[in-house]
């Protein structure tokens, strides 16, 4: 995009390797030892792979867990996903 | 400012009283850095990445990992790529860079660009003011 450029851009030789983690609010309905059930804004895939922040909890735990299942519901004529999830296992 | 999503009582399994749990779900989207400017930078990525998404960008650098807070300002399909994406961001400039710093370390790199020359290749575009 020409004319937008405000400062001096450097190409890389070799594109450095990375990810991008994009954090999401969700609302946790439900939680057992092997699975977690939330409330999401967003849809998720099946298998996706994903990290857990239980912020609200005490002590608040991080986990990876993996979508079993993405339902869209209508919750106050707003659409939302609820969103079950296996854990995999606690980070912490 | 409204919610998005509204909190809920919920009865905590082995606990007897409610609590109020919110919840952050984080999801890794591979990424390739291809250029970088003091503010911003492109990236190249598999999946498509909604214009207005912040998150945390991290990058693996000769065995160190450098991580900044961005903001996509675009996402364009390469033609004829099938599914790789350009995705322009800017650096959320909220805080003082830290230690590992993706602005700080490029930065760093380039006070020494001539005896590390071989990690950033080319001056691609100079000082045009913004439109």
């Amino acid at each position: 995009m020409p004319g937008r450029r405000r400062d001096q851009r450097f190409t890389l030789s070799v594109p450095w390797e990375g990810s991008l983690r994009v954090p999401a609010d969700v609302v946790i309905e439900r939680y057992g030892e092997k699975e977690v059930s939330v409330m999401s804004a967003a849809p998720a895939h099946r298998d996706e792979m994903l990290t857990l922040d239980a912020t609200g909890s005490e002590p608040p735990v991080t986990m990876n867990v993996r979508v079993t299942s993405s339902v869209p519901v209508l919750v106050d004529g707003v659409v939302r996903h609820r969103l079950r999830l296996a854990i995999v296992d606690g980070i912490e | 400012m409204s919610r998005k999503v509204a909190s809920v009582k919920l009865n905590t399994p082995g606990h007897g009283d409610e609590h109020d749990v919110s919840g952050m779900l984080a999801r890794e989207v591979p990424m390739r850095l291809i250029d970088i400017s003091r503010t911003g930078c492109l990236l190249e990525s598999r999946q498509r990445i909604e214009d207005g998404t912040v998150g945390e960008l991290q990058l693996q650098v000769q065995r160190e990992t450098f991580a900044d807070d961005i903001r996509v300002t675009r996402c364009v399909l390469v033609e004829g790529s099938g599914s790789i994406y350009r995705v322009g961001a800017e650096f959320v400039q909220t805080r003082r860079p830290g230690e590992r710093s993706i602005r700080r370390a490029i930065t760093a790199i380039l006070r020494g660009l001539s005896t590390r020359g071989s990690i950033v290749n080319s001056v691609h575009v100079t000082g045009e003011k913004a439109s």
